[in-house]
């Protein structure tokens, strides 16, 4: 059998190992939270996580064909980004993935069951490019603010003139 | 010999849970974009608070007072003395956790010690120590550890990782309010000179110009006669506003964001534009020129303190009533301490609307009404004329703001004035909106810019819900009533939902309001053409 279809048959298994194992990198106390509240709007990070993660196996079961797969990693990513880890552990959760497909396909004969490394390496290589998009989006976000909030009163104060009111509003 | 593990059984011996380590022995990592910069000694100088000094977070010595043990200490004294329930939040709970899941830094960060029940664990564990017989003699047996430096800066770290929004306080079955347990943890903070540089700076400016940016009151009059000049473009009507002017009947206070940040500003517009339509006898004043009160993250006296000039005014001016503009934590102050703390001047009445002659009893007490209940009111009477096609381009939603929502218990005003001036409008989920609504993430003076990270986790759960309207009914812009919202939420939607942009209540008043004489309006307050208008704004560039 090909492993696409022993991983479309044992999707959900999958999906809720990887869960368990991105879980498992919060505290004791966190991960039993993300787990049990299943309502997506008190449980928004195990929500998205969910949402992410069936997005992205979904994606390795198309073959890796379809160039959808960045808004799943940015679900999950985006989150990531701005809680208390560092690149390479809030990235981490990718590289379970070959794991966790190989131990569920190989216990049934897959064919081809190679090919996930690349798919999988592929979604790593995706993923940096998501992280830094969102760290960029923080910084930006940060000196946008700071120039929302000085940007009327050096307007009156005319600090300003060089810059043309019509092209600042554009621009922002 | 030795047998060589197979890789399958490495992999199991990779352990991905964080190490365990007992709470009270964790010690908090100072990572920037995670806390607020130290407050600078001229601010607290300003007015009057102890131990202004130059300090780092990040350095290892904050320079505390060599006696600071013994002022904390005694500062819990003094305070388990004055409040009733300080000292009961101190010994009541049970820790059942019907709060744990309900913080939004919890839910957005996962760090337990944001557990509301975790983050009163962390002065309670203090209170033991010092207060209780088992806890003196017991030690961490019973809950309780010792005060040390290392405890003050994780009680600092956490202090500023509550907004105070209260939403834990609806599930506690006892009732235990942690923002009032933060209130007073950041007033013993205070005692040791360690308040930050984001709340002292509108303090000291608020305390010596009248608003949180310093702005004087020239250039405060100038930037309400520039918003005159926009509606005019707009509109071709110019409200005539007044300053300083004795003998009005009504003192208009707005928060100063309002009238210095977009997109606060478009909101002022609004509030000028149905002023005037109104033919309101009003007044600004330039000296009681902020609705906030950033005393109150400082502590109740400074928060009495500040208060104060919004009175003073009334009574210089003589005006019978005041009308508060949109904002959170003003109204929070108003309708829950401002009532103990000071008696109004003589001349204020019961306020009474001069249009439709409606007397508003609950702010008998204060006579300071919000001017949403004012507009609601307006509606309900049928005397503004509105186009909500107008704001066709906009599908809106609506954020209730703590402070307004939870605190005040204000639901449906808002909302009856956001379907009066607009014609597509959908809540949020209700567990996430009106006494359950999730905050912004940035409230309690932690709105500043180098807290970017931790705002953009306690914000999450509140952009989720955003996020889920925007997906499902196409939401382009969230509506809210306080202007830390409008400053906040604004950055936080860029991060999490960019395609939705956020405006205050009045900035749609403004907008669908038909005014007389005006001419045909091809564009909104933002200079955005209006719907069908588009060829029109085109031919006008």
């Amino acid at each position: 059998m090909r492993w696409v279809d022993t991983l479309e048959r044992n999707k959900q298994k999958v999906i809720e190992t990887w869960f368990q194992k991105i879980i498992e990198t919060y505290p004791e106390e966190t991960a039993k939270f993300l787990k049990a509240q299943k309502n997506p709007f008190l449980n928004p990070v195990g929500g998205a996580i969910r949402e992410g993660l069936e997005g992205i196996v979904n994606w390795i079961i198309s073959g890796g064909k379809s160039e959808e797969v960045i808004p799943f990693l940015d679900r999950i990513i985006r989150i990531r980004a701005i809680q208390e880890f560092k690149p390479s552990e809030a990235l981490q959760f990718i590289i379970e993935l070959k794991v966790i497909i190989r131990n569920i396909c190989s216990q049934e004969s897959s064919v081809g069951l190679e090919a996930v490394d690349a798919l999988v390496d592929k979604l790593l290589m995706e993923s940096f490019d998501v992280f830094s998009k969102c760290r960029e989006d923080l910084y930006e976000i940060r000196v946008q603010e700071i120039k929302d909030k000085t940007f009327r009163l050096l307007q009156r104060a005319g600090v300003l003139y060089e810059i043309s009111p019509e092209s600042e509003q554009r621009d922002r | 010999m030795a047998s060589v593990p197979k890789p399958n059984e490495l992999v199991k011996t990779i352990n991905h849970t964080p190490p365990e380590t007992w709470w009270m022995d964790k010690k908090v990592e100072f990572r920037p974009g995670t806390f607020c910069n130290a407050s600078r000694p001229q601010y607290l100088e300003a007015v009057g608070l102890p131990f202004a000094r130059e300090w780092r977070v990040t350095e290892d010595d904050w320079k505390l007072p060599s006696n600071w043990k013994e002022i904390y200490i005694n500062g819990i004294k003094e305070r388990l003395e004055r409040f009733r329930t300080f000292k009961v939040f101190m010994d009541i709970c049970v820790r059942c956790g019907a709060c744990a899941d309900k913080c939004h830094f919890f839910i957005g960060s996962g760090d337990p010690k944001n557990m509301p029940v975790l983050r009163a664990e962390l002065l309670r564990s203090i209170y033991r120590r010092y207060f209780t017989t088992s806890g003196k003699l017991l030690g961490r047996t019973a809950g309780a550890r010792d005060l040390t430096e290392e405890t003050f800066k994780e009680l600092w770290y956490y202090f500023f990782q509550c907004t105070e929004c209260r939403r834990c306080s609806l599930f506690c079955p006892y009732g235990i309010d942690t923002a009032e347990i933060t209130i007073i943890g950041r007033e013993l903070i205070n005692l040791l000179g360690c308040n930050i540089d984001w709340i002292m700076g509108p303090v000291s400016n608020c305390y010596r110009v009248g608003n949180h940016l310093g702005i004087q009151p020239h250039a405060f009059r100038d930037m309400i006669e520039f918003f005159c000049d926009e509606i005019e473009g707009v509109t071709g009507v110019r409200p005539e506003p007044s300053f300083n002017r004795k003998g009005a009947e009504i003192l208009f206070v707005t928060p100063s964001g309002d009238v210095f940040a977009d997109p606060g500003t478009y909101t002022c517009m609004g509030y000028l534009m149905l002023f005037h339509e109104l033919g309101l006898d009003y007044t600004w004043s330039t000296y009681a020129s902020e609705g906030g009160n950033f005393g109150f993250f400082t502590s109740h006296e400074m928060a009495k303190r500040l208060h104060y000039k919004i009175y003073a005014e009334a009574e210089r001016l003589g005006v019978k009533f005041i009308i508060g503009g949109e904002c959170g934590h003003m109204w929070r102050l108003l309708h829950q301490y401002l009532a103990t703390w000071w008696k109004p001047p003589k001349n204020l009445e019961v306020p009474v609307s001069p249009i439709t002659g409606t007397r508003f009893e609950h702010a008998k007490s204060t006579k300071i009404i919000h001017i949403v209940e004012f507009t609601a009111d307006l509606i309900k009477h049928g005397k503004l004329k509105l186009d909500p096609s107008r704001n066709d381009n906009l599908i809106v939603t609506f954020h209730d703001s703590c402070n307004v929502s939870r605190g005040m218990g204000m639901f449906e005003e808002p909302r009856y004035v956001l379907k009066n001036v607009c014609n597509n409008f959908y809540d949020m989920p209700p567990e996430t909106i009106r006494e359950q609504t999730f905050c912004c993430g940035s409230g309690s003076g932690l709105n500043t810019d180098e807290y970017m990270e931790m705002r953009m986790r306690g914000g999450m759960p509140r952009a989720n819900a955003v996020r889920h309207v925007n997906e499902k009914y196409g939401v382009n812009m969230l509506a809210c009533i306080c202007a830390i919202d409008r400053a906040v939420l604004t950055p936080l939607m860029r991060y999490w939902v960019p395609d939705v942009q956020v405006c205050g209540l009045h900035e749609l008043v403004g907008n669908a309001l038909i005014m007389t004489g005006e001419q045909t309006r091809t564009t909104n307050l933002r200079g955005e053409p209006l719907p069908g208008m588009e060829e029109e704004t085109d031919e006008d560039l």
